[in-house]
Protein backbone atom coordinates (compact mmCIF):
# COMPACT_ATOMS: atom_id res chain seq x y z
CA UNK A 1 0.00 0.00 0.00
CA UNK A 2 1.30 3.44 -0.81
CA UNK A 3 1.86 5.78 2.11
CA UNK A 4 0.64 9.28 2.79
CA UNK A 5 3.63 10.71 0.98
CA UNK A 6 2.44 9.07 -2.24
CA UNK A 7 -0.91 10.83 -2.08
CA UNK A 8 0.74 14.16 -1.26
CA UNK A 9 2.95 13.77 -4.29
CA UNK A 10 0.11 12.64 -6.51
CA UNK A 11 -2.04 15.57 -5.50
CA UNK A 12 0.87 18.00 -5.98
CA UNK A 13 1.54 16.68 -9.49
CA UNK A 14 -2.08 16.43 -10.58
CA UNK A 15 -2.94 19.89 -9.27
CA UNK A 16 -0.10 21.40 -11.29
CA UNK A 17 -0.93 19.24 -14.32
CA UNK A 18 -4.42 20.74 -14.33
CA UNK A 19 -3.14 24.30 -14.18
CA UNK A 20 -3.68 24.70 -10.43
CA UNK A 21 -1.51 25.83 -7.53
CA UNK A 22 -0.20 22.91 -5.44
CA UNK A 23 1.66 23.18 -2.10
CA UNK A 24 4.92 23.40 -4.03
CA UNK A 25 6.24 22.95 -7.55
CA UNK A 26 6.40 19.20 -8.23
CA UNK A 27 9.42 17.54 -9.84
CA UNK A 28 8.77 14.78 -12.36
CA UNK A 29 11.80 13.47 -14.22
CA UNK A 30 12.52 10.98 -16.97
CA UNK A 31 15.54 9.21 -15.54
CA UNK A 32 15.56 5.86 -17.30
CA UNK A 33 18.91 5.52 -19.04
CA UNK A 34 20.47 7.87 -16.51
CA UNK A 35 19.38 5.55 -13.71
CA UNK A 36 20.89 2.58 -15.53
CA UNK A 37 24.32 4.16 -15.64
CA UNK A 38 23.95 5.56 -12.13
CA UNK A 39 23.37 2.04 -10.80
CA UNK A 40 25.90 0.29 -12.99
CA UNK A 41 23.41 -1.49 -15.26
CA UNK A 42 24.55 -1.52 -18.88
CA UNK A 43 22.12 0.04 -21.35
CA UNK A 44 22.34 -3.19 -23.36
CA UNK A 45 20.70 -4.93 -20.41
CA UNK A 46 18.44 -2.10 -19.28
CA UNK A 47 16.42 -1.78 -22.50
CA UNK A 48 15.06 -5.32 -22.20
CA UNK A 49 13.47 -4.59 -18.83
CA UNK A 50 13.55 -7.03 -15.91
CA UNK A 51 14.13 -6.61 -12.19
CA UNK A 52 17.62 -5.12 -12.32
CA UNK A 53 16.44 -2.41 -14.71
CA UNK A 54 13.36 -1.63 -12.64
CA UNK A 55 15.32 -1.59 -9.38
CA UNK A 56 17.89 0.80 -10.87
CA UNK A 57 15.23 3.34 -11.81
CA UNK A 58 13.32 2.99 -8.55
CA UNK A 59 16.47 3.29 -6.46
CA UNK A 60 17.57 6.39 -8.38
CA UNK A 61 14.12 8.00 -8.08
CA UNK A 62 14.16 7.44 -4.30
CA UNK A 63 17.71 8.71 -3.98
CA UNK A 64 16.84 11.86 -5.96
CA UNK A 65 13.67 12.34 -3.90
CA UNK A 66 11.58 13.17 -6.97
CA UNK A 67 7.79 13.42 -6.76
CA UNK A 68 7.35 11.36 -9.86
CA UNK A 69 8.89 9.85 -12.96
CA UNK A 70 7.61 9.92 -16.53
CA UNK A 71 7.94 6.15 -16.87
CA UNK A 72 9.01 3.30 -14.62
CA UNK A 73 11.01 1.54 -17.32
CA UNK A 74 12.64 2.47 -20.59
CA UNK A 75 10.78 1.53 -23.76
CA UNK A 76 11.52 -1.97 -25.03
CA UNK A 77 12.88 -1.78 -28.61
CA UNK A 78 9.56 -3.23 -29.82
CA UNK A 79 7.76 -0.18 -28.47
CA UNK A 80 9.90 2.02 -30.69
CA UNK A 81 9.30 -0.22 -33.68
CA UNK A 82 5.55 -0.13 -33.19
CA UNK A 83 5.26 3.42 -31.94
CA UNK A 84 7.52 5.07 -34.48
CA UNK A 85 7.93 2.65 -37.35
CA UNK A 86 11.59 2.56 -36.47
CA UNK A 87 14.36 0.14 -37.25
CA UNK A 88 16.66 0.19 -34.25
CA UNK A 89 20.38 0.28 -33.70
CA UNK A 90 20.88 -1.35 -30.35
CA UNK A 91 23.47 -1.21 -27.58
CA UNK A 92 25.32 -4.48 -27.30
CA UNK A 93 24.68 -5.14 -30.97
CA UNK A 94 25.76 -2.44 -33.49
CA UNK A 95 26.45 -0.05 -30.63
CA UNK A 96 28.63 -0.30 -27.54
CA UNK A 97 27.22 -1.96 -24.41
CA UNK A 98 26.61 1.39 -22.74
CA UNK A 99 25.47 3.55 -25.65
CA UNK A 100 21.96 4.85 -26.26
CA UNK A 101 19.75 3.07 -28.72
CA UNK A 102 19.14 5.03 -31.90
CA UNK A 103 16.75 4.98 -34.83
CA UNK A 104 18.37 3.64 -37.96
CA UNK A 105 17.16 5.91 -40.71
CA UNK A 106 19.88 5.08 -43.19
CA UNK A 107 17.31 3.30 -45.38
CA UNK A 108 13.53 3.75 -45.59
CA UNK A 109 11.53 0.83 -44.21
CA UNK A 110 8.39 2.21 -45.82
CA UNK A 111 8.16 2.83 -49.57
CA UNK A 112 6.06 5.41 -51.42
CA UNK A 113 3.69 2.56 -52.46
CA UNK A 114 3.05 1.82 -48.80
CA UNK A 115 1.14 5.11 -48.52
CA UNK A 116 -1.40 3.54 -50.90
CA UNK A 117 -1.63 0.39 -48.80
CA UNK A 118 -2.26 2.51 -45.69
CA UNK A 119 -4.81 4.70 -47.52
CA UNK A 120 -6.69 1.55 -48.52
CA UNK A 121 -6.44 -0.50 -45.34
CA UNK A 122 -5.16 1.63 -42.44
CA UNK A 123 -1.94 1.51 -40.43
CA UNK A 124 -2.71 -2.02 -39.24
CA UNK A 125 -2.22 -3.28 -42.77
CA UNK A 126 1.35 -2.03 -42.70
CA UNK A 127 2.23 -3.78 -39.43
CA UNK A 128 3.22 -7.15 -40.98
CA UNK A 129 5.66 -5.29 -43.25
CA UNK A 130 6.90 -3.29 -40.29
CA UNK A 131 7.66 -6.47 -38.37
CA UNK A 132 9.28 -8.08 -41.39
CA UNK A 133 11.55 -5.08 -42.04
CA UNK A 134 12.35 -3.94 -38.51
CA UNK A 135 12.20 -6.76 -36.00
CA UNK A 136 15.63 -8.30 -36.24
CA UNK A 137 16.33 -8.46 -32.51
CA UNK A 138 13.91 -11.25 -31.52
CA UNK A 139 11.90 -14.04 -33.15
CA UNK A 140 9.20 -12.43 -35.28
CA UNK A 141 6.51 -14.89 -34.14
CA UNK A 142 6.99 -13.73 -30.54
CA UNK A 143 6.22 -10.08 -31.25
CA UNK A 144 2.61 -10.03 -30.06
CA UNK A 145 3.15 -12.22 -27.00
CA UNK A 146 6.09 -9.98 -26.06
CA UNK A 147 3.96 -6.86 -26.41
CA UNK A 148 1.38 -8.40 -24.08
CA UNK A 149 4.13 -9.26 -21.60
CA UNK A 150 5.50 -5.70 -21.73
CA UNK A 151 1.99 -4.47 -20.86
CA UNK A 152 1.80 -6.78 -17.83
CA UNK A 153 5.26 -5.76 -16.64
CA UNK A 154 4.34 -2.09 -16.95
CA UNK A 155 1.41 -2.58 -14.61
CA UNK A 156 3.63 -4.38 -12.09
CA UNK A 157 6.32 -1.71 -12.34
CA UNK A 158 3.83 1.11 -11.75
CA UNK A 159 2.57 -0.73 -8.67
CA UNK A 160 6.10 -1.18 -7.33
CA UNK A 161 6.82 2.53 -7.71
CA UNK A 162 3.54 3.36 -6.00
CA UNK A 163 4.43 1.14 -3.04
CA UNK A 164 7.61 3.18 -2.75
CA UNK A 165 5.69 6.47 -2.88
CA UNK A 166 6.89 7.45 -6.35
CA UNK A 167 4.24 8.57 -8.84
CA UNK A 168 4.46 7.27 -12.40
CA UNK A 169 3.13 10.09 -14.54
CA UNK A 170 2.18 8.32 -17.77
CA UNK A 171 0.80 4.95 -18.78
CA UNK A 172 1.76 4.73 -22.43
CA UNK A 173 3.22 6.53 -25.40
CA UNK A 174 2.20 7.40 -28.91
CA UNK A 175 2.95 9.83 -31.67
CA UNK A 176 1.29 11.22 -34.78
CA UNK A 177 1.23 9.52 -38.18
CA UNK A 178 3.45 12.41 -39.35
CA UNK A 179 6.21 11.45 -36.93
CA UNK A 180 5.76 7.73 -37.65
CA UNK A 181 5.96 8.19 -41.40
CA UNK A 182 8.93 10.50 -41.04
CA UNK A 183 10.83 7.77 -39.21
CA UNK A 184 9.70 4.90 -41.42
CA UNK A 185 10.35 6.81 -44.65
CA UNK A 186 13.44 8.52 -43.09
CA UNK A 187 13.20 12.22 -42.39
CA UNK A 188 15.00 13.13 -45.62
CA UNK A 189 12.65 11.16 -47.85
CA UNK A 190 9.53 12.09 -45.90
CA UNK A 191 10.22 15.80 -46.01
CA UNK A 192 10.58 15.52 -49.77
CA UNK A 193 7.35 13.48 -49.90
CA UNK A 194 5.60 16.46 -48.34
CA UNK A 195 6.47 18.43 -51.44
CA UNK A 196 6.31 15.65 -54.02
CA UNK A 197 3.13 13.82 -52.94
CA UNK A 198 1.36 16.10 -50.44
CA UNK A 199 -2.13 14.67 -50.97
CA UNK A 200 -0.97 11.07 -50.69
CA UNK A 201 0.72 11.85 -47.38
CA UNK A 202 -2.39 13.59 -46.05
CA UNK A 203 -4.67 10.73 -47.12
CA UNK A 204 -2.36 8.16 -45.54
CA UNK A 205 -2.18 10.13 -42.28
CA UNK A 206 -5.98 10.31 -42.19
CA UNK A 207 -6.23 6.59 -42.84
CA UNK A 208 -3.59 5.68 -40.25
CA UNK A 209 -4.94 7.85 -37.47
CA UNK A 210 -7.85 5.68 -36.20
CA UNK A 211 -5.58 2.64 -35.70
CA UNK A 212 -2.93 4.70 -33.95
CA UNK A 213 -5.49 6.32 -31.66
CA UNK A 214 -7.18 3.04 -30.83
CA UNK A 215 -3.94 1.31 -29.97
CA UNK A 216 -2.78 4.21 -27.78
CA UNK A 217 -6.06 4.26 -25.86
CA UNK A 218 -5.86 0.50 -25.26
CA UNK A 219 -2.29 0.70 -23.97
CA UNK A 220 -2.98 3.54 -21.59
CA UNK A 221 -6.22 2.05 -20.26
CA UNK A 222 -4.45 -1.25 -19.60
CA UNK A 223 -1.74 0.53 -17.59
CA UNK A 224 -4.24 2.07 -15.19
CA UNK A 225 -2.72 5.53 -15.59
CA UNK A 226 -4.84 7.72 -17.79
CA UNK A 227 -2.19 9.97 -19.20
CA UNK A 228 -0.49 9.52 -22.53
CA UNK A 229 2.97 10.57 -23.65
CA UNK A 230 2.36 12.16 -27.05
CA UNK A 231 5.68 12.64 -28.76
CA UNK A 232 6.54 15.38 -31.24
CA UNK A 233 9.76 16.71 -32.73
CA UNK A 234 9.65 16.91 -36.49
CA UNK A 235 6.48 18.96 -36.74
CA UNK A 236 8.01 21.89 -34.90
CA UNK A 237 8.46 25.37 -36.29
CA UNK A 238 12.20 24.81 -35.93
CA UNK A 239 12.06 22.33 -38.81
CA UNK A 240 9.00 23.02 -40.95
CA UNK A 241 7.19 26.19 -41.96
CA UNK A 242 4.04 27.34 -40.17
CA UNK A 243 2.26 26.76 -43.48
CA UNK A 244 3.26 23.10 -43.50
CA UNK A 245 2.39 22.77 -39.81
CA UNK A 246 -1.12 24.02 -40.56
CA UNK A 247 -1.53 21.67 -43.47
CA UNK A 248 0.11 18.46 -42.28
CA UNK A 249 0.22 18.60 -38.50
CA UNK A 250 -2.11 20.75 -36.49
CA UNK A 251 -5.48 19.35 -37.65
CA UNK A 252 -4.24 15.79 -37.02
CA UNK A 253 -2.76 16.54 -33.61
CA UNK A 254 -5.93 18.34 -32.60
CA UNK A 255 -8.16 15.50 -33.71
CA UNK A 256 -6.03 12.91 -31.91
CA UNK A 257 -5.95 14.91 -28.68
CA UNK A 258 -9.72 15.35 -28.78
CA UNK A 259 -10.15 11.61 -29.29
CA UNK A 260 -7.89 10.86 -26.29
CA UNK A 261 -9.63 13.38 -24.08
CA UNK A 262 -13.07 12.10 -24.95
CA UNK A 263 -11.84 8.61 -24.02
CA UNK A 264 -10.96 10.00 -20.57
CA UNK A 265 -7.24 10.23 -21.25
CA UNK A 266 -5.09 13.25 -20.58
CA UNK A 267 -2.08 14.09 -22.66
CA UNK A 268 1.49 15.15 -22.11
CA UNK A 269 2.94 16.66 -25.23
CA UNK A 270 6.58 15.64 -25.11
CA UNK A 271 7.85 18.18 -27.59
CA UNK A 272 11.50 18.21 -28.55
CA UNK A 273 13.01 20.96 -30.64
CA UNK A 274 11.83 24.53 -31.06
CA UNK A 275 8.03 24.88 -31.03
CA UNK A 276 7.98 28.59 -30.14
CA UNK A 277 6.38 29.48 -33.49
CA UNK A 278 3.63 26.91 -32.88
CA UNK A 279 2.57 27.97 -29.38
CA UNK A 280 -0.43 30.03 -30.52
CA UNK A 281 -1.95 26.97 -32.16
CA UNK A 282 -1.96 25.07 -28.86
CA UNK A 283 -4.78 27.30 -27.66
CA UNK A 284 -7.01 25.07 -29.82
CA UNK A 285 -6.38 22.10 -27.53
CA UNK A 286 -8.84 21.29 -24.72
CA UNK A 287 -8.12 23.38 -21.66
CA UNK A 288 -6.95 21.71 -18.44
CA UNK A 289 -6.19 18.33 -20.04
CA UNK A 290 -2.76 18.93 -21.49
CA UNK A 291 0.76 19.20 -20.14
CA UNK A 292 3.33 20.65 -22.52
CA UNK A 293 6.83 19.33 -21.82
CA UNK A 294 9.52 21.20 -23.73
CA UNK A 295 13.24 20.48 -23.95
CA UNK A 296 14.93 23.86 -23.61
CA UNK A 297 14.76 24.69 -27.33
CA UNK A 298 11.20 26.07 -27.12
CA UNK A 299 10.95 29.37 -25.26
CA UNK A 300 9.08 28.14 -22.16
CA UNK A 301 8.73 31.69 -20.80
CA UNK A 302 6.95 32.68 -24.00
CA UNK A 303 4.80 29.54 -23.63
CA UNK A 304 3.66 30.74 -20.21
CA UNK A 305 2.87 34.15 -21.62
CA UNK A 306 0.84 32.74 -24.51
CA UNK A 307 -0.83 29.75 -22.89
CA UNK A 308 -1.26 30.92 -19.30
CA UNK A 309 -2.58 28.02 -17.25
CA UNK A 310 -4.89 26.50 -19.85
CA UNK A 311 -2.05 24.14 -20.68
CA UNK A 312 0.29 23.15 -17.84
CA UNK A 313 3.99 23.50 -18.57
CA UNK A 314 6.72 21.03 -17.74
CA UNK A 315 10.45 21.42 -18.24
CA UNK A 316 12.86 22.54 -19.25
CA UNK A 317 16.37 22.42 -17.76
CA UNK A 318 18.57 22.00 -20.83
CA UNK A 319 20.25 18.59 -20.96
CA UNK A 320 23.62 20.28 -21.47
CA UNK A 321 23.27 21.98 -18.04
CA UNK A 322 22.93 18.54 -16.49
CA UNK A 323 26.02 17.14 -18.18
CA UNK A 324 28.40 20.11 -18.43
CA UNK A 325 26.92 22.50 -15.86
CA UNK A 326 27.27 22.80 -12.10
CA UNK A 327 24.67 22.47 -9.32
CA UNK A 328 24.83 26.26 -8.90
CA UNK A 329 24.06 26.88 -12.57
CA UNK A 330 21.16 24.38 -12.47
CA UNK A 331 19.83 26.00 -9.30
CA UNK A 332 19.88 29.50 -10.79
CA UNK A 333 17.99 28.34 -13.86
CA UNK A 334 15.45 26.32 -11.85
CA UNK A 335 14.80 29.31 -9.63
CA UNK A 336 14.02 31.42 -12.67
CA UNK A 337 11.71 28.69 -14.03
CA UNK A 338 9.88 28.41 -10.71
CA UNK A 339 9.49 32.15 -10.29
CA UNK A 340 8.43 32.93 -13.85
CA UNK A 341 6.84 29.79 -15.32
CA UNK A 342 5.64 28.56 -11.93
CA UNK A 343 3.90 31.83 -11.10
CA UNK A 344 0.23 31.08 -10.43
CA UNK A 345 0.74 27.30 -10.65
CA UNK A 346 0.39 24.99 -13.63
CA UNK A 347 4.07 24.12 -13.65
CA UNK A 348 6.04 20.89 -13.18
CA UNK A 349 9.79 21.19 -12.92
CA UNK A 350 11.65 18.74 -15.14
CA UNK A 351 14.64 18.31 -17.38
CA UNK A 352 14.34 19.07 -21.08
CA UNK A 353 13.71 15.83 -23.05
CA UNK A 354 15.14 13.20 -20.70
CA UNK A 355 17.97 13.22 -18.18
CA UNK A 356 21.08 12.45 -20.26
CA UNK A 357 22.84 9.19 -19.52
CA UNK A 358 26.00 11.12 -18.68
CA UNK A 359 24.36 13.79 -16.50
CA UNK A 360 26.09 14.45 -13.19
CA UNK A 361 24.06 13.16 -10.25
CA UNK A 362 24.59 16.35 -8.25
CA UNK A 363 23.21 18.44 -11.12
CA UNK A 364 20.06 16.33 -11.33
CA UNK A 365 19.67 16.45 -7.56
CA UNK A 366 20.02 20.25 -7.73
CA UNK A 367 16.75 20.40 -9.68
CA UNK A 368 14.87 18.57 -6.94
CA UNK A 369 16.49 20.68 -4.25
CA UNK A 370 15.57 23.88 -6.10
CA UNK A 371 11.88 22.92 -6.05
CA UNK A 372 12.06 22.43 -2.27
CA UNK A 373 14.02 25.64 -1.76
CA UNK A 374 12.16 28.02 -4.07
CA UNK A 375 9.02 26.18 -5.13
CA UNK A 376 6.79 26.35 -2.05
CA UNK A 377 3.63 28.35 -2.78
CA UNK A 378 2.54 30.66 0.01
CA UNK A 379 -1.02 30.17 1.25
CA UNK A 380 -2.57 33.56 0.83
CA UNK B 1 16.95 29.34 -71.52
CA UNK B 2 13.37 30.42 -70.68
CA UNK B 3 12.73 31.22 -67.05
CA UNK B 4 16.17 31.33 -65.56
CA UNK B 5 17.42 27.96 -64.38
CA UNK B 6 18.54 29.49 -61.10
CA UNK B 7 15.00 30.73 -60.44
CA UNK B 8 13.50 27.34 -61.23
CA UNK B 9 15.89 25.71 -58.78
CA UNK B 10 15.26 28.35 -56.11
CA UNK B 11 11.53 27.71 -56.54
CA UNK B 12 12.17 23.95 -56.18
CA UNK B 13 10.60 23.08 -59.53
CA UNK B 14 12.12 19.61 -59.73
CA UNK B 15 10.90 18.38 -63.12
CA UNK B 16 11.36 21.76 -64.77
CA UNK B 17 14.97 22.06 -63.60
CA UNK B 18 15.89 18.64 -64.99
CA UNK B 19 14.07 19.34 -68.26
CA UNK B 20 15.74 22.74 -68.59
CA UNK B 21 19.23 21.35 -67.96
CA UNK B 22 18.71 18.63 -70.57
CA UNK B 23 17.38 21.18 -73.05
CA UNK B 24 20.27 23.55 -72.45
CA UNK B 25 22.77 20.76 -72.97
CA UNK B 26 21.19 19.69 -76.23
CA UNK B 27 21.16 23.35 -77.32
CA UNK B 28 24.92 23.36 -76.81
CA UNK B 29 25.01 25.70 -73.81
CA UNK B 30 28.37 25.55 -72.02
CA UNK B 31 28.01 23.06 -69.12
CA UNK B 32 30.14 25.38 -67.02
CA UNK B 33 27.51 28.09 -67.46
CA UNK B 34 24.70 25.68 -66.59
CA UNK B 35 26.51 24.64 -63.43
CA UNK B 36 27.04 28.28 -62.47
CA UNK B 37 23.27 28.85 -62.84
CA UNK B 38 22.57 25.90 -60.56
CA UNK B 39 24.99 27.28 -57.97
CA UNK B 40 23.29 30.64 -58.20
CA UNK B 41 19.98 28.88 -57.51
CA UNK B 42 21.45 27.23 -54.44
CA UNK B 43 22.73 30.55 -53.12
CA UNK B 44 19.18 31.88 -53.43
CA UNK B 45 17.88 28.79 -51.59
CA UNK B 46 20.36 29.49 -48.78
CA UNK B 47 19.17 33.09 -48.60
CA UNK B 48 15.53 32.04 -48.39
CA UNK B 49 16.47 29.63 -45.59
CA UNK B 50 18.22 32.40 -43.72
CA UNK B 51 15.25 34.70 -44.25
CA UNK B 52 12.93 32.15 -42.63
CA UNK B 53 11.08 31.47 -45.85
CA UNK B 54 12.53 28.01 -46.36
CA UNK B 55 12.78 25.27 -43.76
CA UNK B 56 14.28 21.81 -43.66
CA UNK B 57 11.92 20.17 -46.21
CA UNK B 58 12.76 22.87 -48.76
CA UNK B 59 16.50 22.51 -48.08
CA UNK B 60 16.36 18.74 -48.55
CA UNK B 61 14.36 19.17 -51.74
CA UNK B 62 16.80 21.74 -53.09
CA UNK B 63 19.73 19.47 -52.31
CA UNK B 64 18.10 16.61 -54.18
CA UNK B 65 17.33 18.69 -57.26
CA UNK B 66 20.81 20.21 -57.26
CA UNK B 67 22.39 16.78 -57.00
CA UNK B 68 20.35 15.31 -59.86
CA UNK B 69 20.80 18.37 -62.08
CA UNK B 70 24.52 18.79 -61.54
CA UNK B 71 25.02 15.06 -62.19
CA UNK B 72 23.66 15.65 -65.71
CA UNK B 73 26.19 18.39 -66.27
CA UNK B 74 29.12 16.59 -64.74
CA UNK B 75 28.40 13.70 -67.08
CA UNK B 76 29.38 15.90 -70.00
CA UNK B 77 32.35 17.77 -68.67
CA UNK B 78 34.54 17.92 -65.62
CA UNK B 79 33.28 20.99 -63.83
CA UNK B 80 36.05 22.68 -61.93
CA UNK B 81 33.67 24.92 -60.04
CA UNK B 82 36.09 27.82 -59.76
CA UNK B 83 38.44 28.74 -56.95
CA UNK B 84 37.33 27.97 -53.41
CA UNK B 85 37.43 30.22 -50.37
CA UNK B 86 38.66 27.47 -48.09
CA UNK B 87 38.45 23.77 -47.45
CA UNK B 88 36.46 22.14 -44.64
CA UNK B 89 36.56 18.56 -43.42
CA UNK B 90 33.09 17.87 -42.05
CA UNK B 91 31.57 14.97 -40.14
CA UNK B 92 29.20 13.83 -37.40
CA UNK B 93 31.31 12.64 -34.48
CA UNK B 94 31.66 9.10 -33.10
CA UNK B 95 28.60 7.53 -31.48
CA UNK B 96 26.18 9.73 -33.39
CA UNK B 97 24.60 8.81 -36.73
CA UNK B 98 22.57 11.95 -37.35
CA UNK B 99 23.35 13.34 -40.75
CA UNK B 100 20.75 15.96 -41.62
CA UNK B 101 22.34 18.92 -39.86
CA UNK B 102 25.68 17.96 -41.31
CA UNK B 103 24.20 17.68 -44.80
CA UNK B 104 22.62 21.11 -44.55
CA UNK B 105 25.98 22.55 -43.45
CA UNK B 106 27.65 20.85 -46.39
CA UNK B 107 25.07 22.28 -48.78
CA UNK B 108 25.19 25.83 -47.45
CA UNK B 109 28.98 25.91 -47.25
CA UNK B 110 29.36 24.50 -50.77
CA UNK B 111 26.88 27.04 -52.06
CA UNK B 112 28.94 29.80 -50.44
CA UNK B 113 32.21 28.93 -52.09
CA UNK B 114 33.77 26.49 -49.63
CA UNK B 115 35.08 23.09 -50.62
CA UNK B 116 33.49 20.59 -48.26
CA UNK B 117 34.98 17.17 -47.66
CA UNK B 118 32.16 15.24 -46.02
CA UNK B 119 33.53 12.23 -44.16
CA UNK B 120 30.16 10.95 -42.98
CA UNK B 121 28.58 10.05 -39.65
CA UNK B 122 29.77 8.20 -36.55
CA UNK B 123 33.32 9.30 -37.44
CA UNK B 124 35.97 8.30 -34.89
CA UNK B 125 38.66 10.88 -33.95
CA UNK B 126 41.38 9.05 -35.85
CA UNK B 127 39.44 9.37 -39.11
CA UNK B 128 39.21 13.13 -38.61
CA UNK B 129 42.99 13.14 -38.06
CA UNK B 130 43.58 11.14 -41.25
CA UNK B 131 41.26 13.40 -43.26
CA UNK B 132 43.00 16.55 -42.00
CA UNK B 133 46.40 15.08 -42.89
CA UNK B 134 45.19 14.12 -46.34
CA UNK B 135 43.18 17.20 -47.33
CA UNK B 136 44.95 19.92 -45.31
CA UNK B 137 41.77 21.95 -44.72
CA UNK B 138 41.57 25.36 -43.04
CA UNK B 139 38.39 24.29 -41.23
CA UNK B 140 37.11 21.23 -39.41
CA UNK B 141 33.37 21.00 -38.81
CA UNK B 142 32.06 18.70 -36.05
CA UNK B 143 28.36 17.93 -35.85
CA UNK B 144 26.25 16.04 -33.33
CA UNK B 145 22.65 15.72 -32.16
CA UNK B 146 23.25 13.69 -29.01
CA UNK B 147 24.45 15.22 -25.76
CA UNK B 148 26.57 12.12 -25.17
CA UNK B 149 28.51 12.95 -28.33
CA UNK B 150 30.07 16.01 -26.65
CA UNK B 151 32.74 13.65 -25.35
CA UNK B 152 33.43 12.45 -28.89
CA UNK B 153 33.83 16.07 -29.98
CA UNK B 154 36.27 16.61 -27.15
CA UNK B 155 38.18 13.44 -28.06
CA UNK B 156 38.33 14.58 -31.70
CA UNK B 157 39.79 17.97 -30.77
CA UNK B 158 42.30 16.22 -28.49
CA UNK B 159 43.27 13.77 -31.22
CA UNK B 160 43.98 16.67 -33.60
CA UNK B 161 46.04 18.31 -30.86
CA UNK B 162 47.99 15.13 -30.25
CA UNK B 163 48.67 14.71 -33.96
CA UNK B 164 50.10 18.25 -34.00
CA UNK B 165 47.39 19.46 -36.38
CA UNK B 166 45.31 21.59 -34.04
CA UNK B 167 47.14 24.85 -34.79
CA UNK B 168 46.59 24.42 -38.54
CA UNK B 169 42.80 24.33 -38.40
CA UNK B 170 39.87 26.25 -37.00
CA UNK B 171 37.33 23.90 -35.46
CA UNK B 172 33.65 24.80 -35.77
CA UNK B 173 30.96 22.84 -33.96
CA UNK B 174 27.20 22.71 -34.21
CA UNK B 175 24.09 20.58 -33.77
CA UNK B 176 20.87 20.40 -31.74
CA UNK B 177 22.10 20.45 -28.12
CA UNK B 178 25.38 22.30 -28.79
CA UNK B 179 25.90 25.63 -27.01
CA UNK B 180 28.74 28.05 -26.22
CA UNK B 181 29.38 25.94 -23.12
CA UNK B 182 29.89 22.88 -25.29
CA UNK B 183 32.42 24.83 -27.34
CA UNK B 184 34.44 25.59 -24.22
CA UNK B 185 34.09 22.03 -22.96
CA UNK B 186 35.30 20.37 -26.15
CA UNK B 187 38.00 22.97 -26.90
CA UNK B 188 36.67 24.02 -30.31
CA UNK B 189 37.17 27.49 -31.78
CA UNK B 190 33.59 28.51 -32.41
CA UNK B 191 30.02 27.36 -31.92
CA UNK B 192 27.68 27.82 -34.90
CA UNK B 193 23.95 28.06 -34.11
CA UNK B 194 22.99 27.19 -37.69
CA UNK B 195 24.48 26.68 -41.14
CA UNK B 196 24.21 30.23 -42.50
CA UNK B 197 25.67 31.57 -39.23
CA UNK B 198 28.41 28.98 -39.68
CA UNK B 199 29.38 30.49 -43.02
CA UNK B 200 29.63 33.93 -41.46
CA UNK B 201 31.66 32.57 -38.55
CA UNK B 202 33.92 30.59 -40.88
CA UNK B 203 34.69 33.72 -42.87
CA UNK B 204 35.32 35.60 -39.63
CA UNK B 205 37.79 33.10 -38.19
CA UNK B 206 39.62 32.90 -41.52
CA UNK B 207 39.82 36.70 -41.72
CA UNK B 208 37.79 36.78 -44.93
CA UNK B 209 35.43 39.50 -43.76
Amino acid sequence: MPGEMYYDRLSRIETAAHGGIPDRVPVVLMINVFSARHCGVKVSEYIWGGDRALDATLKTAIELNVDGVDFAGAPHPLIYTFGFGAKMRLPGRELGEDELYQFDESQPIMEVEDYDLIIQHGWKAFIPKLIERCVDFMPKQEVFSTLAKIGEETVKAIEKFRENDIVVFMGGATTSPFEMFSTARTISEFFKDLRRYPQKVIDAMKAAMPDVVESAIQTVKASGINRLFFFGARESGGLISPKMYEKFCHPFRKQMIEAFVSAGIEVQLHYDGDWTKNLEYFKDFPSGKIVLHTDGATDIFKAKEILGNRIALKGDVPPAYLTLGTPEKVEVYCRRLIEEVGRGGGFILAQGCDVPINAKFENVKAMVDAAHKYGVYSRE
Amino acid sequence: MGVSLSVLLADLMEEEVIKEVKQALSDGVDPQQIFAELQKGMTEVGERYQAGEYYLPEMLMAADIFKAASALVQDKVKVAGGPKLAKMVLGTVAGDIHDIGKNIVSLIFSGNGFEVIDIGVDVPPERFVEAVKEHKPELVGLSCLLTVAFDSMKATVEALEKAGLRKDVKILIGGGPVTEDTCKYVGADRYCPDAPAGVRIAKEVLGLM
